[in-house]
């Protein structure tokens, strides 16, 4: 395998160069020109991702995009570069919710506006790089690498409680990983001196090797998930981070910790992989249910949504390791459909912080008498939320059950737990926030989302309808891929 | 097209009565439903417009059962009492014990509490005296030597 291909470095280096760019832009003045720098650059990251999506071989599991070049040749590590149809659609997912972060914090950040819009454009590069790399080493490099910006997000702009929250994401989030590296070392050296991740898909490993490499990965990506009871740093985490910070955590960076397990603990220790399958099963229906229930008692908003988003990610790792199509490729539905969700939910509450500056659930009511406009979007993205059909978040979560249907009808009947719970604390939510009587003078003074508010939620709106109507365009590209390693995983390692 | 499995085919039933539409009209006319739902208009007029006097006398005869009726049964009360409330009790609690006390609590910051603890007790033996360090050195030279001749022994 030869470089044949440049697009996957281009969404890494692109984002990566605009941020730099943008942190020379720090004075006082060019507060304007660093914003502009930074939407061009993000824009510009998103149109060299786009060929991904035209070009892509949906017929294909196979690497596609595929770049390869050494690196470190004296322990064989490489720049290797590709994306399967598992991988593709976070890159784009990714450099299209980077936009929306540069945009909403446009007249909303005024403290540091270069390093901030810098911190987002460099992470957005990372997430590519994560997403695509195919060199263990270099994976763990943009894994790890991407903690740094969002450690800065979180501890230079967030709320009150920042430090606290940052330094629990970062120890929380590296303490697994050094797990993880371990583990990377083990496979270097039973694949005689490789970091090809698909060399350690091909290699023979004994139960109990499988095992410990397994639970060394789990360790890593179930705290990124975050799965239940490794996930008491997301809602600490989203509280305090500002508005794009809270988007691209739900929206992407939980992704990595579910692309993980697709990529890492399944095919590398398939057997380990079924035999921990009811372990697995287990912490994804905790977390649907017992999340659930934690959302619906959260006063905070972004609190409840941080809840929400565990309990929908419940939802993604239930669907993988149950082993059939419907279940993963539902489980990679909902990851992307939970990532317009969650950041539109996130910029929603972001757009009445900016104006109350609360997310106190008690700090609003009768929102819709004064924001019409608001109102409609935070009550459809409520309801996407809750799963409702025609909109994405049914989607996912409609696979998911189907596919835990055909497994046991017990898990089934437990992960639709979520569909009440859903709809319970997204829509009690949007009752007292929105709905009633005018409930203070906070909210007798609010003025509706302007013209670039409205822009960056119809966007997603349209997503998520058409997600939810003609889900087709995305399990096309991901159905050989999602195929190739159930076979993969079915046929197991020990013969 | 509606495909419709022959399983399923309840058209066919329907096709041997069928003549055409104005048929199906008037057909309608002859049937118990039609009549009884007639009734119900007529009645509710009689009962509401003309002696809203009579509903008034039922109600104040049987009391127990226009209460029972007019909550529905009691069922939205014992929905929000048992389910709404009971959710949000269990929510409160796996909340504020599960997460806030055992993981955030006991795990999570009892962690960093216990090495705290650890680091507390290991900083008094760095007194930063040069004497004590001295002292603690010519201890272990005992102790060691103590144990080389022990073993020739």
């Amino acid at each position: 395998m030869q470089t044949s291909s440049y697009i996957l470095s281009l969404t890494i280096w692109v984002p990566i160069i605009a941020g730099i760019l943008v942190l020379f832009l720090d004075h006082e003045s060019q507060k304007p020109m660093a914003r502009a720098v930074a939407l061009v650059g993000s824009i510009l990251g998103l149109l060299v991702a786009i060929p991904l999506w035209v070009g892509f071989d949906n017929a294909s599991a196979a690497m596609q995009f595929v770049e390869r070049s050494v690196w470190i040749p004296r322990y064989n590590i490489h720049y290797a570069l590709g994306v399967d149809g598992i991988s593709m659609l976070f890159v784009l997912l990714n450099s299209f919710t980077t936009i929306l972060v540069i945009a909403a914090s446009w007249e909303v950040i005024q403290e540091k506006v270069s390093q901030y819009l810098a911190s987002f454009l460099i992470m957005s590069g990372l997430i590519n790089g994560v997403f695509a790399a195919t060199d263990a080493i270099l994976f763990y490099l943009f894994f790890e690498a991407m903690l740094i910006p969002m450690f800065l997000i979180i501890g230079i702009w967030g709320g009150p409680r920042r430090v606290y929250a940052a330094v629990k994401f970062f120890l929380y989030t590296l303490l697994g990983s050094l797990l993880m590296l371990a583990a990377l070392i083990y496979l270097y050296n039973v694949t005689n001196g490789s970091f090809d991740i698909i060399d350690y898909h091909r290699v023979p490993l004994g139960i109990t090797a499988q095992t410990l490499i397994f639970l060394a990965f789990f360790a890593s990506f179930a705290v990124k998930v975050p799965m239940w009871p490794v996930h008491t740093w997301l809602p600490d985490a989203h509280v305090e981070a500002p508005t794009g910070g809270s988007v691209i955590l739900a929206a992407i960076t939980l992704k990595i910790g579910a692309y993980g397990f697709l990529r890492f603990n399944m095919p590398i220790a398939p057997d380990a992989s079924h035999a921990l399958a009811g372990f697995m099963i287990a912490l994804s229906l905790i977390a649907v249910v017992y999340i659930g229930l934690v959302a619906l008692v959260q006063a905070d908003m972004k609190k409840l949504v941080a809840y929400s988003s565990i309990s929908h990610m419940g939802f993604v790792t239930l669907g993988f390791f149950l082993f059939n199509s419907q279940g993963v490729e539902g489980g990679l539905v909902q990851m992307i459909s939970h990532g317009f969700i969650s950041a539109a939910m996130f910029l929603c509450i972001g757009v009445l912080y900016d104006r109350v500056h609360s997310r106190e659930i008690s700090a609003y009511g009768g929102v819709v008498n004064t924001m019409p406009k608001f109102a409609f979007f935070a009550v459809l993205f409520a309801m996407a939320n809750s799963g409702l059909p025609a909109t994405s978040g049914f989607v996912g979560e409609f696979m998911v059950i189907l596919g835990a249907m055909k497994v046991n009808f017990w898990f089934a009947f437990v992960a639709s737990t979520t569909l009440i719970l859903g709809a319970a604390y997204s829509l009690w939510m949007v009752k007292r926030v929105i709905f009633g009587d005018i409930a203070n003078d906070n909210v007798r003074t609010l003025t509706d989302i302007n013209a670039r508010e409205m822009t960056i939620l119809a966007v997603l709106a349209l997503l998520v309808l058409f997600m939810g109507l003609y889900p087709k365009p995305f399990t096309d590209v991901m159905h050989v891929s999602v195929d190739a390693l159930l076979q993969h995983v079915s046929l197991g390692k020990l013969n | 097209m509606i495909y419709v499995a022959p399983n399923h085919d309840s058209l066919a039933g329907l096709r041997e009565y069928f003549t055409n539409w104005a048929g199906m009209a008037i057909h309608g006319f002859q049937t118990v439903p039609f009549w009884l739902a007639a009734a119900g208009v007529a009645l509710a007029w009689f009962f509401y417009m003309k002696r809203p006097d009579i509903p008034a006398a039922i109600k104040q005869r049987f009391g127990f059962i226009y209460r029972l009726l007019d909550n529905k049964y009691y069922l939205d009360t014992f929905n929000e009492w048992a389910f709404a409330g009971g959710a949000r009790k269990l929510g409160s609690a796996l909340w504020k014990f599960g997460d806030v006390t055992i993981i955030d609590g006991i795990m999570v910051n009892g962690t960093a509490k216990v090495i705290g603890w650890f680091s507390g007790v290991a900083r008094v033996v760095q007194s930063g005296y040069l004497y004590t360090y001295a002292f603690w050195m010519i201890f272990g030279v005992f102790v060691l030597l103590s144990l080389v001749f022990l073993k020739i022994q």
